[in-house]
């Protein structure tokens, strides 16, 4: 049960409110377990708490709209989801508003993390959840959109478990270039995180060692950053062509 | 000892210089650095592997700069390794030399005008004495390169400096042609002696 092991570890870092939130999702985790894993999603609302039924009825009044907007959307009840649909759907239930709508392309399929100190206790969701299982962090890279805003693309798989793929996206500002590291829920992330640093120049809160990976220390600037400047001099050696 | 058999008859007596000898028994053993920085250190290991096999030379990779009298900077050379190349070629006992192998260590090769993080040229950072080209340089090319330095040991005096050796090979610069030329007619002549 190293599973479990692992699992229990981010608990500590974590603030209390969250803690408090990881402990419900546990309990609901158990009883779930107990009533099997095949039931659906729109079968979950019974047990959820209060707070989360009340958003997530907000959120159903919210969707017929949305649906009638598009003619094609309309249709897509009728199709059965795709596994990452699932998936998305449960963690949108689980964390309402802190998170996007699904885009639903058909190569990389994500949504945003619209509040991004939810970052953690979503991927601890993710990693966790029996429905969810997401054990794999393939990759996780760093982005500069060009508009003042940074961000990470974290491409998640569930392998072995339930197969499926989302990919996720945080954002956050150049000015405010600090994002919170999931280190703790995937060991994958310490060192890609490391050279979402390097590159970007985004700072993981709470990372366990967050220093330069491939650049030397006492490199200046975030080479990948699109207004990035190569410096004239290096220890004396001369840096352009 | 086939070749030296019938060529010293009278009690075995060689005249010649301390100079050539001295120089003779350097290009003999190159000893060069085992290391290599980046793709083109799969060409020079395959040159010192048995197809190419660089010990007919002499030419022996050593692990420690400290025993070795070559630098073969076989790829690229980023900022974060050029402090550590200028240490090891410190570190290399005189006389020292280094061959630059491939564009990336001659000039940058492909990352000379995005490539932040890499040194345009290892001449910035230690005295290059041959460049090599090529992106990699075949092994034939790498024991080119290996050769001229041979050659130019060969000219070198006690007394001169490095500069006038490079000079004087510089002076009598050579085009494949004759020397492809050159090396097939040695080749037929030993045919012919050896029937
Ligand atoms: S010159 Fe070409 S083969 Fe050699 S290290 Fe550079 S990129 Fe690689």
């Amino acid at each position: 049960m190293s599973e479990e092991n692992q699992s229990n570890e981010p608990k500590k870092k974590l603030s209390p409110a969250l803690a408090a939130r990881l402990e419900a999702m546990k309990k609901k985790k158990e009883g779930e377990e107990a009533s099997g894993e095949a039931s659906e999603p729109k079968a979950k609302p019974s047990k959820l708490s209060p707070a989360l039924a009340a958003r997530l009825a907000a959120k159903k009044t919210q969707k017929p709209g949305q649906e009638t907007s598009s003619e094609t959307k309309a249709e897509e009840p009728a199709k059965d989801p795709e596994p990452h649909e699932i998936a998305y759907n449960i963690i949108k239930e689980e964390f309402g508003d802190a998170i996007s709508d699904l885009d639903n392309n058909p190569h990389m399929p994500f949504f945003e993390v619209n509040e991004k100190s939810f970052w953690p206790s979503i991927a601890y969701f993710m990693r966790t959840d029996s429905r969810l299982k997401f054990n794999f962090l393939s990759c996780l890279s760093g982005i500069d959109y060009d508009d003042g805003r940074l961000g990470i693309v974290c491409n998640l798989d569930s392998i072995d478990e339930h197969g499926h793929k989302l990919s996720v996206k945080v954002n956050c500002t150049k000015e405010d270039a600090h994002i919170p590291s999931v280190a703790e829920v995937w060991l994958t992330a310490d060192w890609h995180e490391r050279e979402a640093y390097d590159m970007y120049g985004i700072v993981f809160d709470e990372h366990p060692d967050m220093r330069r990976i491939l650049c030397p220390d006492d490199w200046e600037g975030y080479p990948l950053r699109k207004d990035y400047q190569v410096q004239e001099y290096y220890h004396g050696i001369r840096v352009p062509y | 000892m086939g070749l030296l058999d019938k060529k010293f008859e009278k009690g075995g007596v060689v005249i010649t210089s301390v100079e050539n000898v001295f120089n003779w028994a350097r290009l003999s053993s190159l000893w060069p650095m085992g290391f290599g920085l980046a793709c083109c250190a799969i060409e020079m290991m395959a040159t010192n592997a048995s197809s190419y096999d660089l010990e007919r030379f002499g030419i022996f990779p050593r692990s420690s700069p400290r025993q070795s009298d070559l630098m073969i900077v076989a790829g690229t050379v980023t900022f974060k390794m050029a402090d550590r190349v200028r240490r090891l070629y410190e570190q290399m006992p005189e006389p020292r030399y280094v061959l630059s192998m491939g564009s990336c260590s001659n000039c940058g090769g492909p990352y000379w005008e995005h490539g932040y993080h890499v040194v345009k040229g290892v001449d910035r950072v230690i005295p290059v004495d041959v460049y090599v080209p090529g992106c990699p340089p075949r092994p034939e090319a790498l024991i080119g390169g290996l050769m001229k330095i041979q050659e130019l040991i060969r000219v070198e005096k006690f007394a001169g400096s490095r500069t006038e050796a490079i000079e004087q090979i510089s002076l009598k610069p050579s085009d494949p042609e004759t020397v492809i030329k050159e090396i097939s007619a040695s080749a037929k002549n030993m045919s012919l002696s050896e029937s």
